[in-house]
This record gives structure tokens, C-alpha cells and sequence, in this order.
């Protein structure tokens, strides 16, 4: 298990490395961090003078090294923008977006997984259909469309939510339920799939066989064997929203990641977007290494070492 | 009093052709401390008859039945929770497939425990106690190590008699295995089958045994139903079916059993030409017509009658007298 952990933790970091290369090369190559520094009334000779004062002339392999350096220290460089240190500016937005990823996935999970049970239970009853189709109208109503339907209806014709901003708790409900509702169908399918699958298979007959209550059978034994392949989703998606929606953050006014990507990269401000990105990939390496640690707890048979 | 007497059973399946007719009208009655087997080719509606005495039937399926009592009690209009404090507990089942037989994500421990604890109560020391004196009496060595074991860390052989633990925690009266050693491999297969016998012998349980082997049946047989397309063309103790099969189909059946043949070799002595078929609809004539050799003309008109000899011997058939003699049969 320890080795498990070890090995998966050794090439996450590596997963890292190989994106810290590429976003480096990309935002020293593909545009000139000079020009990005310098601003647009800067002359020939003002730009070459912040080239050399930099060390953009010096060989790549060596700005990287440098970068790394200051990486491993904290230091994530400043935003051409503003001029702030970028990791200032990380720790002033990610509060709002990680509130908003912890309350979208939660809303897609509370919906997705009883919606899912109960139309395995019953499958292609009416109730299923049901379900489908509560399923299909998440996937296929655009994030900003339903975003606007519910500003709309709870926010103007209701008066029940406030419509913008992100100075408390309830600023935040709808847009969970739009951010959240676009990633509750795949979920629900998920699950619904694996409980289908899960109550045909012999150890529930066994189970049945022997008397087991409905109840136990279900939640204990189903649900815990339907859930596994969740898990891993779960995840990924939660990486996703973590990432920032700069859909959702925008409709909503919410000052979180999403919105600063936004902003940086209209404005080619690469060493946020340098940031963002790689932090974006560490939450992806950290929470899949979790969602697979989750799994071999719940399932002994991808224990390793026990 | 007969422990389990089922009369008149029948199964439907309904199925995107029509509905299967899958058991067409099957009486079952096991003693207590005896072992009634079930024996057919694939599809003649063993395990359909077995599960309906269970209410273990797929959602597809519909059921009916003239008696159907366990222990002189009707369970023909028992609901769900009834049948289900029932099973596990009063009447078990073991299945063909050992490997997928068990909850992957739950110790032999939480699945044995969690059938003794549903039915009997006590507390965890008590379930406890008794899965490790059934997991040794089954054969387990190291029984109480097994206990925090996951399934998938045990072989077949040891997960089937985990499964038959699992069957006994509460002591059923009646147990009913359906064809609990196709899977293994042939001494493991062995060894199941004497201690399934002993088990029902030392525990004074019933047994309903199902298998398409007659070299099983007739070692641990004390009865013998022959299905054939949903319906018991004969039936009788083992000797008589076994000594005087009357019925065609049994005939054949022990024809292509496999025996030790000249030099030492296994012959098989010929199968029956053909395949069992299905019905849709209603259909009183013998089943078994398209393959008989001794088919008479009345068998394409009449539905066949049933003839009995000494000690419940009996066969569905036009041509043939029941010839097992009275002391043949006891
Ligand atoms: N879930 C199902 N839906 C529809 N038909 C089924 C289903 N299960 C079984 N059948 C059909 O019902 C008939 C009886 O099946 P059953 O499983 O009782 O046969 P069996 O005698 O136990 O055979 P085997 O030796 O292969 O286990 C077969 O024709 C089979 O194809
Ligand atoms: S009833 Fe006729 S067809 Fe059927 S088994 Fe007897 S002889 Fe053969
Ligand atoms: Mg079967």
C-alpha cells in the first residue's frame, strides 16, 4: 500500500514536471516574455534593456532552472498585468472558486446518486425515463443558459437569490446548481450503470438467498460495489471545478480562478496563466491519486501489499 | 410430515419472443434427512423450479402453483418479507459459481456473520464463534485467519465452501444446491460432494440437488426427479430410476453417460440426437417426441399418460411399464 502510495506520488510529480517544462517553453517561446513585460507604448531599446535585465537572453534550459528555483520557494513570478506576485493573486481568488467546486459537486452528487439507485431499481419503467431524461436536459443546456434561466426565475421573477456577487453563502447556490447540474448527468449514468450491473450479479443473489434485507442489500452491499467506479469521476470532475468555471464565474460576478484565467489570458499575462495551469494539473495529480486511494480502501481487491 | 411438497409448479419468463413456458407443471417433495436431485440437460428449468420455491425468481418471471408448504405451512400467498426471513434461514441455496459468489468488498467474516446476525440475533462474539466452528467443519484449516480474508484471496474449492458455511450459519432445514460442483475441478469436486452428503446426514437437513450429472446423482440421490423441457418426465428412488429407467429419455440419458470402457477407457456410449425445446404455448403433448426412438403414433395426439409401479415410481409416457419391482425400490 505504501509503495503504491510512493510510486503513485513519484509519477504525479513527474506529470508535474513535464507541465512545468511545457507552460515554461510555452510562455517563454511562444510569446516574449519581454513584450509581455514591457507593455504596449514600450520602445525597441526599452523592451531589449527589460530582456537583458531579466535574462531573457540567457539559453532557455538555464531560465528554467531559474524558474524552478523560485518555483520550489513560492515564488510563481508577477503578473505583467498588475504587477503582483502571481501566487498573491492564486490565494486571493481560490477561496471563492473552491467554495463553489465543493458546493457544485455536492449538488451534483446529492441529485446523481439517488436519481441513479432509484432508476436502477426500476429500469426502463417509467421512472427510469423519468431520470434519463432529467439526465439528458443537464447535459444539454449549456452552463450559461442555465445560468440565466435560473437568474431569471430565482433571482428576478422570484426575488429568492441574489444574482451576483460572492459576499455570502447564498451567492453562491445558484451558481453551484449550474455549475453542478452540468456535471450531475454523466455521474447519475455512472451510477445508475454500476448499481444495475451490480444487482444482477451473483453475490447479490447470494445475498438474497440467504435473506439479506432489501435495505442492507441495497445500500450496503449495492451501493458500496456501484459507487467504486464513481469515485474516480468524482474526482475529475471536482479537478475540473476547482479549476475555475470562467463561464459560470463570469455570469455570476464571482472574483474566483476561472475569471482570473479569463482575464489573464485575453491579456496574454502568461506567468498567471503559467501558474494557473500548472496548479491546475498538481489539484488533478493530488485528487485522482486520492479518488485511487479511496478505491483500494473500499475495494481489497486493488489493495496492494496488504 | 414431508418438509418441502411443491405441486403443480409453473414458470413463465416473459421474453422479447413470447412467454417461456420454462416449468410446466412440476411437483417436488423432499423428506427431512433425505436428498431429492434434480437431474436434466441445460434449460430444462432446474434452477427456474428452484427458485421459484425461493421467491428468488427474475423480475421477468410469473409463478403459480396448486401447494406449495414448507413443513405443512402454505407459502403460496407469503410475501416478500416472509420468504425472506425464511431464506438463509430455514431453507438455504448454494449456486454453480463460487468465484462470483461472494462480496468482493466484504470479508468472509462480515458475510458470514451478517446471515447468522440477520436471523438469529446475538451478538458479534456469538456469530463469530459459530462461522469459525462451520468454516472448520466445512474444511477450512486456519479458520479464524480466513475470517478477515477477502474472497478474491481464496480458490474456488475453499470460496464454495465458504458459500456452503455461509448456507448453514443458521441451520436450515432444507438446503438446496444447484449445481454446486460444475465449476470446480474434478477432486475438489469430489470432495464437496461427500461433504456435502455428510453435512446433510450429521444436520438431519432435506436436500434438493441439482445437477445434469448422473454419476453425482447416484451417489448422494436418495430421489430423483428427471426433468425434461420443463416438466418431470420420471421420478422415483434412486435405484429404480437408475436400475429400471422406464421413461426414454432417462434411458438415453444413461446411455451417454460416460463409463469405463474396454481397456480401461471412458466410452461415451452415444448423447441424444437433437436439443431440448422451448415452449411457447400450452402444449399437453410429450415434450420429448422429437427425439424418442420408441415414439408411437399416439404420442403426436395424446398427451402422455402417466404410469406408476411400486414406490412412487413413476413415468409420462406412452410406451413404456414401469418394471422395477417392489423390493428394488425401498
Ligand atoms: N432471466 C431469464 N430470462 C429469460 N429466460 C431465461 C432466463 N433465465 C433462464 N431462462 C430460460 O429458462 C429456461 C430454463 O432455465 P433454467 O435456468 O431453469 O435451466 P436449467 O435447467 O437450470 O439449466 P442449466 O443446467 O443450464 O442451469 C431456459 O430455456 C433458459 O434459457
Ligand atoms: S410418450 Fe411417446 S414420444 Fe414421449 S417418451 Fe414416451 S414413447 Fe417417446
Ligand atoms: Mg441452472
Amino acid at each position: 500500500m505504501l509503495e503504491f502510495t510512493l510510486k503513485r506520488l513519484g509519477l504525479g510529480v513527474l506529470v508535474i514536471l513535464i507541465i512545468s517544462v511545457i507552460t515554461f517553453i510555452l510562455s517563454h517561446v511562444a510569446i516574449d516574455p519581454a513584450l509581455g513585460l514591457s507593455g504596449d507604448s514600450a520602445t525597441a531599446e526599452d523592451i531589449e534593456a527589460i530582456r537583458q535585465r531579466y535574462g531573457f537572453d540567457r539559453p532557455l534550459m538555464l531560465q528554467y532552472f531559474d524558474y524552478m528555483g523560485r518555483l520550489l520557494q513560492g515564488d510563481l513570478g508577477q503578473s505583467y498585468l498588475s504587477g503582483r506576485p502571481v501566487s498573491e493573486l492564486l490565494a486571493e481568488r481560490f477561496p471563492d472558486t473552491a467554495l463553489l467546486a465543493v458546493l457544485s459537486i455536492g449538488f451534483a452528487m446529492i441529485v446523481a446518486i439517488p436519481l441513479g439507485v432509484i432508476a436502477a431499481l426500476k429500469p426502463n419503467t417509467l421512472v427510469d425515463r423519468a431520470a434519463l431524461f432529467i439526465a439528458v436536459c443537464g447535459q444539454a443546456i449549456p452552463n450559461f443558459w442555465a445560468g440565466l434561466l435560473l437568474i431569471l426565475l430565482f433571482g428576478i421573477y422570484l426575488q429568492w437569490l441574489p444574482i451576483s456577487g460572492s459576499t455570502s453563502f447564498v451567492h453562491f447556490i445558484m451558481p453551484a446548481i449550474a455549475l453542478g447540474s452540468y456535471a450531475m448527468p454523466a455521474l447519475m449514468r455512472l451510477v445508475r450503470a454500476g448499481m444495475v450491473e451490480v444487482l444482477r450479479s451473483d453475490y447479490i443473489r447470494t445475498a438474497r438467498a440467504m435473506g439479506v434485507r432489501r435495505r442492507t442489500i441495497l445500500f450496503k452491499y449495492g451501493l458500496r460495489n456501484a459507487i467504486l467506479p464513481v469515485i474516480s469521476l468524482i474526482a475529475v470532475q471536482f479537478g475540473f471545478m476547482l479549476g475555475g468555471s470562467i463561464v459560470i464565474e463570469s455570469i455570476f460576478a464571482i472574483n474566483g480562478i476561472g475569471y482570473l484565467a479569463w482575464q489573464s489570458m485575453s491579456r496574454a499575462d502568461m506567468p498567471v496563466i503559467q501558474a494557473i495551469v500548472l496548479i491546475i494539473s498538481m489539484i488533478y495529480v493530488v485528487l485522482t491519486l486520492a479518488a485511487d486511494l479511496l478505491n483500494s480502501l473500499m475495494d481489497p481487491r486493488i489493495r496492494i501489499n496488504r | 410430515m414431508t418438509l418441502l411438497s411443491v405441486k403443480n409448479l409453473r414458470v413463465n419468463l416473459r421474453t422479447d419472443a413470447g412467454r417461456l413456458r420454462a416449468v410446466r407443471g412440476v411437483d417436488i417433495s423432499v423428506e427431512r434427512g433425505q436428498t431429492l436431485c434434480l437431474v436434466g440437460e441445460s434449460g430444462c428449468g432446474k434452477s427456474m423450479a428452484a427458485l421459484a420455491m425461493l421467491g428468488l425468481l427474475p423480475p421477468s418471471a410469473e409463478w403459480s402453483a396448486d401447494e406449495m408448504k414448507l413443513d405443512g405451512v402454505s407459502l403460496l400467498n407469503a410475501g416478500q418479507s416472509t420468504l425472506s426471513n425464511i431464506r438463509g434461514n430455514r431453507v438455504s441455496m448454494i449456486f454453480q459459481e463460487p468465484m462470483t459468489a461472494l462480496n468482493p468488498t466484504f470479508t468472509i467474516r462480515d458475510q458470514l456473520c451478517g446471515v447468522y446476525r440477520r436471523h438469529k440475533g446475538g451478538n458479534r462474539a456469538q456469530a463469530r464463534e459459530r462461522a469459525i466452528y462451520l468454516l472448520e467443519r466445512v474444511g477450512i484449516s486456519n479458520a479464524r485467519n480466513r475470517l478477515d480474508q477477502y474472497p478474491h484471496e481464496l480458490s474456488g474449492g475453499l470460496r464454495q465452501r465458504v458459500l456452503i458455511a455461509m448456507a448453514l450459519m443458521c441451520e436450515p432445514e432444507l438446503i438446496i444446491c444447484d449445481e454446486p460442483t460444475t465449476a470446480l475441478d474434478v477432486t475438489t469436486q469430489a470432495q464437496i460432494l461427500v461433504l456435502l452428503a455428510e453435512l446433510r446426514e450429521e444436520l438431519g437437513m432435506g436436500m434438493i440437488f441439482i445437477t445434469h450429472d448422473l454419476g453425482v446423482v447416484s451417489r448422494i440421490g436418495d430421489h430423483i426427479n428427471v426433468m425434461y423441457a420443463g416438466r418431470v418426465v420420471e421420478s422415483g428412488t434412486r435405484d429404480a430410476v437408475l436400475g429400471c429407467a422406464s421413461h426414454p429419455y432417462t434411458q438415453g440419458l444413461l446411455r451417454s453417460v460416460p463409463r469405463p470402457g474396454v481397456n480401461g477407457l471412458q466410452s461415451r456410449l452415444g448423447t441424444i440426437p437433437g436439443t431440448v425445446p422451448s415452449f411457447y404455448q400450452a402444449d399437453p403433448l410429450c415434450p420429448f417426441r422429437g427425439r424418442c426412438e420408441r415414439k408411437l403414433p399416439i404420442c403426436a395426439s395424446q398427451a402422455p399418460p402417466v404410469r406408476s409401479g411400486a414406490g412412487h415410481h413413476s413415468a409420462l409416457c406412452h410406451n413404456t411399464e414401469i418394471s422395477s419391482i417392489a423390493g428394488n425400490s425401498a
